[in-house]
């Protein structure tokens, strides 16, 4: 049984004046399962993220969100808008943390939208009105679950500029989930980790694919971690989708194979490389 | 149309003046992202120095006005630029890590620190000079209204374009401008190759503060009188003219000059003299609401 | 090792030397010649000894700078980096109390022996500074947007006091919350243009609104009385129920008459300084409560990353324009309380002089330092009044002290922020660094 469709991306373009960043990308990406956007550097991967959370504004193209409550079309949607009515949550390649504001306060600023409404635009919350100070300890709530997963808990009081670059990674992933999202877009999340770090990033992300029932949109380079989590690998190279499949499929897939190494017979491939993209060449060992 | 040609040429000899003030404050934002805001004082400095210098020689016996103009010139010119480099030196230089908007106050410090001690040395009021470059052309003349272009205008004129072209060829084509840009596009990797980003900063700074002191040099000239107080202005308006030409362009910084003294001299000659500082400002608002990065600036892409 | 331990006395020397001649350079041709009035113009007389002076002060200041961090510094430096590090870790937990001793002070300075009309008045004065440094804290400090024409506020709050006092008749009271309405109005209306600016593009923007609005009030005279400025302001009564006269109107009575006490023009000042002692704590109760409300905690985020905030599902324009507004208000009040004090206002009182010095105060204090903000209030504005005989000092006094402030200490001298909750509140501050 497929899972529903979550995000549905047709003919997806982005030029910048005479550069073509994006050129007609299709792909679905679906409820409970982890689709991973994996291409060389310069592929464009991240400009796709930027015109799904509304950085961008795509030149041609339809983003269809299936919300729980309609259908929200992500092309037309103002950048801020997306998180809050489409349920869009992204992290960064570069890490946007709130440097000067503590561990706690980074997650209880994601769940600003919640807050404000149950402070009724201040006014409530200058009055010290239950409702208020009600709705403000369930935000801690949530605040600590996240924590507690993300294994920070005992740094809730830490300024975020100070934490360790693990930590700043990990404390992103759990301020996005802090929106409640439908769609969770990662933006080279292992990015720097060591190789401890990839194997609980990897705990986390199915951790969230599976209890959360929520889909996950990553980009990703450490292809430990693609070939482990991801459920549908799509492959971009110079804007253009090359492959787009199961992990088995793609790491077969020749233009894959040619897209990252060049024109190369299998037999030149580093054993590590071979043995990383599960091909079995002369001199590989099994896969 | 006489007296609109008329305009046409007023506005162009002030707008060829701030337009000299907004190359220092675009040199320097260009370079490390401040507002200079004791440019203006340095401006004002140099007007009183040329005036010093002026009324000296001609004290001394020198009678050649165009000697005693010179010596105005450099002497204006070196002490501005002793001045503009003592600021660098002693507010900003040490400020360089610092959050935002300490600079930023440490500027507007140096700027009224100037101004009072001007003020203290040389007195509140205002300074006058009788003219020394007098007589010009006529360009055209109908019903009693005659356009003249005068020679003080025309050396005013004159002597910004070899300016700008000397400039903008130093940018160009010397070791020092190629490592101003470096300095501009990114400091750290600028330092780490070899470029010594403190004295490219300092001589950023000195050539702004020579090119103000010109500035003020003809200012006295122009108009035969100035205070203590003329810095203030003059530096909001051609900080207005670099940002409206685009900040970081050296060309812009001229443009938005040429165009904010237009805008001044139409606006007093057409509309009411009272509101002309502020049609400036109210043209700069327009500007950045739809064009933040002026006329001829870059448009800076965030990576997101 | 002998050799390590002597300072360089030729270098030291040396630089000394180079200061002077720097600073003998710059005196040179400002201080050195004077413009002079005389019968034909203006003459130059010189003045060569000052420059003398000048050079003489550098050499020898320089010199004892250089030695003083040779010989003091390395003796005594890390015991004073320790010391002064302890010290302000105290301060910082100690804060609140400090906070509350400093109000229960005002509160009971009145009544003091201390207190005369000179004293009360000087304290109204720094407490309408204060009142304005925490306003403008929640605009520069916490969303972090600069300002730099925060004055524009203040004179559209005291005009409009002014102007509905004459034409409408209406009490102080009723005026407060509209001047404060008509200050928040103009906020938005600032904010709406800038939305998009960063940094010193901003700053530069938001000084053309501040000039715009006094070169306005300069000139449109039916309005504004332009330079002749708007006289009578009425004073405010205590809470529209008695007057503080000599003699009160008809029908009304006075403060004196119904506390059956003789009449003092002390009672005035002393509500006045009550006045504004509340209008200031309203204002800095509000701005901290805000802190803790979510659009507090968007303010912040919104300094910190605006990219970030919108990946968030922040609004930046309603962020923003709240900030203004709110900030704008505060300053409205305290125009008000200004314009019925002096019981005359004109463009004078508004200049791009007074917009400085409150953000000097805001950033010099630390920004988002409740605390710096008084403190700093304290030595730009209340130093210099009580240093009257170098009045014509002041202004340069006023320049150099902020340079040497920032240059001394660049993030204000109260710069710590505290968090608006902690998970583990009885715990020490952790982090590394």
């Amino acid at each position: 049984m497929t899972n529903a469709p979550l995000l549905e991306v047709e003919h997806l373009s982005m030029h910048f004046g005479g550069l073509v960043a994006i050129d007609d990308l299709s792909f679905v990406a679906r409820e409970r399962e982890i689709t991973a956007i994996i291409g060389p550097n310069g592929a464009g991967k991240t400009t796709v993220f930027n015109c799904l959370t509304g950085f961008y504004k795509p030149t041609v193209g339809c983003l269809t969100l299936h919300h729980p409550e309609g259908k929200r079309y992500l092309e037309q949607m103002e950048g801020f808008r997306i998180p809050r009515r489409s349920g869009v949550a992204r992290t960064f390649q570069n890490i946007r943390l709130f440097p000067q504001m503590t561990v706690m306060e980074n997650l209880i600023v994601a769940q600003h939208n919640m807050l404000m409404r149950a402070s009724g635009f201040s006014f409530a919350g200058l009055l010290g009105l239950s409702r208020y100070r009600q709705a403000e300890k369930e935000a801690v709530e949530l605040a600590k679950y996240w924590l507690d997963k993300v294994g920070m808990l005992d740094k809730a009081d830490w300024d975020a500029g100070n934490l360790p670059y693990g930590d700043q990674r990990r404390l992103e992933i759990a301020r996005s989930m802090c929106v409640e999202p439908c769609l969770l877009c990662l933006d080279e999340p292992a990015a720097g980790l060591n190789p401890r770090e990839s194997l609980e990033l990897n705990e986390l992300l199915q951790y969230i694919r599976d209890s959360h029932k929520i889909g996950l949109l990553l980009i990703e380079h450490d292809m430990s971690v693609v070939m482990e989590i991801s459920d549908h690998v799509v492959v971009i190279d110079y804007g253009r989708k090359i492959a787009d499949g199961t992990p088995e499929e793609v790491r077969n897939d020749p233009s894959v194979i040619k897209a990252y190494l060049g024109e190369e017979d299998d037999e030149d491939l580093p054993e590590e490389v071979a043995q990383d993209l599960g091909l079995s060449g002369e001199g590989a060992g099994d896969a | 149309m006489e007296y609109f040609v008329q305009q046409l040429i007023n506005g162009l000899t002030l707008g060829a003046i701030y337009g000299l003030i907004a190359i220092g404050y675009t040199m320097v934002y260009g370079i490390i992202g401040m507002i200079n805001f004791a440019h203006g004082e340095i401006y004002m400095i140099g007007a009183f120095i040329s005036l010093i210098t002026i009324l000296l020689m001609g004290q001394l016996g020198f009678t050649s006005i165009a000697l005693i103009l010179m010596i105005a010139l450099a002497m204006a010119m070196v002490f501005a630029a002793t001045y503009g480099w003592s600021v660098e030196r002693t507010s900003y230089r040490p400020l360089r890590g610092a959050p935002r908007l300490s600079p930023l106050i440490s500027a507007i410090g140096m700027s009224i620190f100037l101004q009072n001690y001007v003020q203290l040395l040389q007195g509140a009021r205002v300074k006058p000079l009788q003219p020394l470059i007098e007589g010009g052309f006529v360009l055209m003349e109908s019903d009693g209204f005659s356009v003249t272009l005068s020679y003080l205008q025309i050396i005013i004129i004159l002597l910004t374009v070899v300016l700008m072209v000397v400039f903008s060829l130093v940018i160009s084509r010397t070791a020092l401008g190629r490592a101003q840009r470096a300095c501009e596009q990114d400091r750290t990797m600028a330092g780490l190759v070899g470029v010594n980003v403190d004295r490219t900063i300092s001589l950023t700074f000195v050539m702004g503060a020579a090119l103000a002191a010109v500035a003020g040099l003809m200012v006295t000239l122009y108009y035969g009188v100035i205070d203590f107080y003329i810095g203030f202005l003059a530096g909001i308006k051609a900080f207005t003219a670099a940002v409206l030409g685009g900040i970081g362009s050296l060309p812009g910084a001229m443009l938005g000059g040429l165009l904010i003294g237009l805008i001044e001299a139409f606006w007093s000659a057409y509309f009411t003299i009272e509101y002309k500082d502020v049609a400036a400002f109210s043209i700069l608002v327009i500007v950045l609401i739809f064009r933040p990065t002026g006329i001829l600036g870059k448009p800076e892409i965030e990576k997101v | 090792m002998a050799g390590e331990k002597r300072f360089d006395v030729v270098g030291v020397v040396k630089d000394a030397g180079l200061t002077a001649f720097v600073i003998a350079a710059l005196a040179l041709p400002l201080a050195g010649f004077r413009l002079a009035d005389s019968p034909t113009g203006l003459s130059i007389e010189p003045r060569m000894m000052w420059v003398v002076y000048a050079a003489a002060i550098a050499f020898f200041g320089r010199l004892a700078i250089n030695v003083g961090q040779a010989t003091l510094v390395p003796r005594y430096g890390e015991k004073f980096r320790t010391g002064s590090s302890h010290f302000s870790h105290a301060l910082q937990r100690y804060m609140f109390w400090i906070g509350v001793m400093l109000i229960v002070g005002a509160v009971i300075l009145p009544f003091s022996p201390i207190a005369n009309r000179y004293v009360l008045d000087l304290m109204i004065v720094l407490l309408i500074y204060v009142m304005l440094g925490w306003g403008l804290n929640i605009v520069v400090g916490l969303a972090g947007l600069l300002d730099l024409g925060y004055v524009a506020f203040y004179a559209v709050g005291a005009y409009s006091y002014a102007l509905l006092a004459e034409h409408f008749g209406l009490s102080f009271w009723i005026c407060l919350p509209l001047a404060g309405i008509f200050s928040a109005t103009f906020g938005i209306i600032l904010g709406f243009p800038v939305l998009r600016l960063r940094g010193d593009y901003l700053a530069i923007v938001t000084l053309g609104f501040g000039e715009i609005i006094r070169v306005v009030l300069l000139n449109w005279y039916d309005l504004t009385k332009g330079p002749d400025g708007l006289s009578g302001i009425p004073r405010p009564s205590l809470f529209g129920m008695m007057e503080f006269t000599r003699r009160p109107k008809e029908g009304e009575v006075a403060f004196h008459q119904y506390f059956d006490i003789p009449y003092s023009s002390e009672h005035r000042f002393v509500f006045w300084y009550f006045l504004i002692l509340a209008l200031a704590l309203i204002t800095n109760f509000v701005a901290m409560r805000l802190r803790r409300l979510p659009i507090g905690r968007a303010w912040e985020a919104l300094r910190e990353d605006e990219i970030a905030c919108r990946s968030l599902g922040i609004n930046p324009t309603n962020t923003k324009l709240s900030a203004f507004a709110i900030g704008a208000m505060f300053a409205g009040f305290a125009g008000s309380f200004f314009a019925t004090r002096q019981g005359f206002i004109s463009p004078e009182s508004f200049t791009f002089i007074e917009s400085a010095i409150i953000l000097a105060i805001v950033v010099l204090g630390g920004m988002g330092s409740q605390i710096g903000v008084v403190l700093a209030a304290f030595v730009l504005v209340l130093l210099p009044e009580l240093i009257r005989e170098l009045q014509e000092y002041r202004m340069l006094a006023f320049g150099g002290v902020m340079v040497l402030i920032m240059v001394w200490r660049p993030r204000g001298l109260l710069a710590f922020r505290e968090p608006t909750m902690k998970l583990y509140p009885d715990k020490e501050r952790g982090g590394e660094g």
